[in-house]
């Protein structure tokens, strides 16, 4: 079984690229499931039409089914957890995850995917990478300098581990949204930390409408071009076995990037 | 290397949990009211008002709101007090439960006060010093020029659980005898009592309470002192000094008295006494305890200290070797260290949980004297006649 976990800055658009993926997977033939781990509990709505009932919620009301089956045959849980500004949410997604563990719910899955929140603010949210849930990390990012000084972050989080475990990083997922120069600044980024894009999303108003129908491209808009992005991503992804620990950049080899790349296309700050 | 050692949590609990009509309430997990109770248990199984939320996973997660606002339901159900300690503690404050917010949702039905008291955050000294702060939202304003009954003082610094604490409360209003009069105090009065404080001329602090007598002086002009614990003729004096030297008391009848008696009732284990001086003792106790001890054994019964640590701090096996010490005070915890060195162990701070003590056995007064020094020496005759023949 493929345990992957997706990183990456909050808003970048990770349920997106996962919910996406994991359709094209299911439509290749692979049983897949999709776990989000964050309270928000919104990671598998393309998939499933209607909200989840969260893992959480479900043991509190000592429920047996945690999960539900979405868009071609996806099995989709949300960890959920507590509301903004209560509780420990970190805490959360590790109970969610001991819960999935010890009911042995994904032992019929090829490939499962951790959608994980955006700001890994304490050790829970970690909780993929740490408690060896996931053994590969993919960081979907833009250009932007801050959502590149997320995903180098996340870097430093996936070296930890991978002192004492298996976690590695696999790739990079480049969402490309408006600013110039974004491919050379996340080429150079991925080949300075050590790994390499494994998929370019472009910008398309499909993608937003379907999400609005709750939907996945692949489902609302099949022969648009942008759901071959994502069945190649999902081919790309699927076949991937590179492994590497990042070497995550200082705050001074960040701004170089930008620096290097700007003046190559002749713009300056 | 950091001492194993009672935390903010179990500091909060000694200055609180004696005061009658108030339930201690922790917000926190099980094991703090396992373990609180269990040392309160050694000394008072009847003075128990404390209760726990026993926070769990589930409130890990979503908060203990709703574990709080239970508890209180069932406070104001089953019982007729209305004054709560909310004692949070690790879980809670690292999940920023926000316990002003329910302590505004009761406050026309509870006297609510929150002491913030994790464990990450502290020993038990901080521990007791803020709680005992946190009473200072009791006070009632100091009366104006009315005067009050005699010469009124507070004393800060005693414990709960101590041993031998409440026959040391007593032997030290007796102490004062009828020039002055002692406040009902925390640990051992009522809510009542503690808007009294303000009522002083005096705040005598042994060793803890230091942040609330600050604060009584701040705010209504009650200066005070910290004295180390009155152990032996030499606290006694200390403290009738004091009393002398702020209220205009005089206290020469009771020191010559006391001095008399003293000399009455130790002439009987005179021989054993001196057998005591230059004997090297080791003491290993909370500061103000600390002080006051040293002083009674060296100036009092001759004997040479060779090793003082706080009880912060931690003490090990080689510390002990190295000082050559032949008696050790200490608490109940140092019992297999003095038992593997055959050393005397007189038991003395936070916690004695191998012996037992009435409401009237003291350690501090002509009486507490005279028992701390039969301790000494029985101990002492107990582990060592019949090894070498003589005592030392």
């Amino acid at each position: 079984m493929k345990r992957i976990c997706v990183y990456g800055k909050g808003g970048i658009g990770k349920s997106t690229v996962v919910s996406n993926m994991a359709a094209a997977m299911a439509m290749q033939g692979l049983k897949v499931a999709v776990i989000g781990c964050d309270p928000k509990a919104d990671s598998t709505r393309n998939l499933t039409k209607e909200p989840v009932e969260t893992i959480l919620n479900c043991i509190l009301k000592k429920r047996e089914q945690l999960s539900i089956y979405g868009f071609g045959g996806v099995l989709c849980m949300e960890s959920g957890g507590p509301e903004p500004g209560t509780g420990c949410a970190g805490r959360g997604i590790v109970t969610a995850l001991n819960a999935i563990r010890d009911r042995n719910l994904l032992a019929d899955r090829d490939i499962v995917i951790f959608d994980v929140l955006g700001d890994v603010v304490c050790g829970g949210f970690s909780a993929p990478m740490r408690e060896k849930a996931a053994d590969q990390v993919y960081l979907v990012t833009t250009g932007d300098y801050m959502a590149m000084y997320a995903a180098n972050n996340i870097c430093k989080g996936i070296c930890r581990y991978a002192d004492t475990g298996e976690v590695r990083l696999s790739g990079i997922i480049q969402n490309c949204r408006s600013s110039l120069g974004d491919h050379e600044i996340v080429e150079e980024f991925a080949k300075q930390i050590g790994t390499k894009v494994i998929g370019k999303i472009p910008m398309a108003r499909e993608i937003s409408y379907a999400e609005m129908k709750h939907a996945t491209v692949l489902e609302a808009f099949p022969n648009h071009p942008v759901s071959d992005v994502f069945r190649n991503l999902a081919q790309n992804v699927w076949i991937n076995e590179e492994r590497t620990i990042p070497k995550p950049l200082g705050e001074e080899q960040l701004e170089k990037i930008y620096q290097h790349v700007l003046k190559e296309n002749s713009l300056s700050l | 290397m950091r001492k194993t050692d009672g935390c903010k949590l179990f500091g909060a609990y000694q200055a609180l949990a004696g005061i009658k009509d108030c339930i201690i309430l922790f917000h926190s997990v099980v094991g703090c009211h396992f373990g609180t109770l269990g040392l309160h248990l050694n000394h008072c199984p009847v003075e128990i008002h404390q209760a726990s939320t026993l926070m769990g996973n589930k409130e890990v997660i979503f908060g203990g709101a709703e574990a709080i606002r239970q508890a209180l339901e069932t406070v104001l159900r089953e019982s007729k007090i209305r004054t709560i300690c909310l004692i949070s503690g690790c879980i809670s404050e690292l999940i920023e439960d926000d316990l002003d917010a329910i302590c505004r949702e009761y406050e026309e039905r509870l006297r609510l006060i929150v002491i913030h008291a994790p464990g990450f955050e502290g020993g038990i000294t901080e521990g007791y010093e803020d709680a005992l702060l946190s009473l200072s939202c009791f006070l009632e304003p100091k009366l104006g020029t009315q005067k009050w009954d005699g010469r009124r003082i507070n004393v800060f610094g005693l414990g709960t659980d101590d041993y031998c604490a409440r026959g040391d409360w007593k032997q030290i209003q007796n102490l004062l005898g009828e020039q002055v009069i002692l406040n009902p105090c925390p640990p051992f009065c009522s809510v009542e009592d503690v808007k009294g404080l303000a009522q002083a001329d005096l705040t005598l602090v042994f060793g803890r309470g230091k942040k609330l007598a600050e604060y009584l002086q701040k705010n209504f002009g009650i200066l005070y002192e910290v004295l180390p614990y009155p152990y032996g003729f030499s606290g006694m004096k200390e403290l009738w000094k004091i009393l002398e030297q702020y209220l205009e008391c005089d206290y020469s009848g009771a020191r010559q008295e006391a001095e008399a008696a003293l000399k009455r009732e130790l002439l009987m284990f005179y021989p054993y006494m001196e057998s005591l001086y230059y004997s090297n003792f080791a003491v290993y106790a909370e500061d103000g305890r600390l002080n006051g001890l040293i002083r009674f054994l060296e100036e009092e019964l001759g004997m040479r200290k060779v090793l003082a640590k706080p009880l912060h701090e931690p003490l090990s096996m080689q510390e002990l070797d190295a000082s050559k010490a032949v008696i050790l005070f200490a608490t109940s915890y140092e019992r297999k260290m003095a038992r593997s060195r055959d050393l005397p162990l007189i038991r003395v701070g936070y916690p004695v949980l191998d012996r037992v003590c009435s409401s009237t056995d003291t350690m501090i007064g002509v009486g507490g004297t005279v028992t701390l020094v039969k301790e000494i020496i029985n101990q002492t005759l107990e582990l060592w006649s019949g090894k070498d023949g003589a005592l030392l």
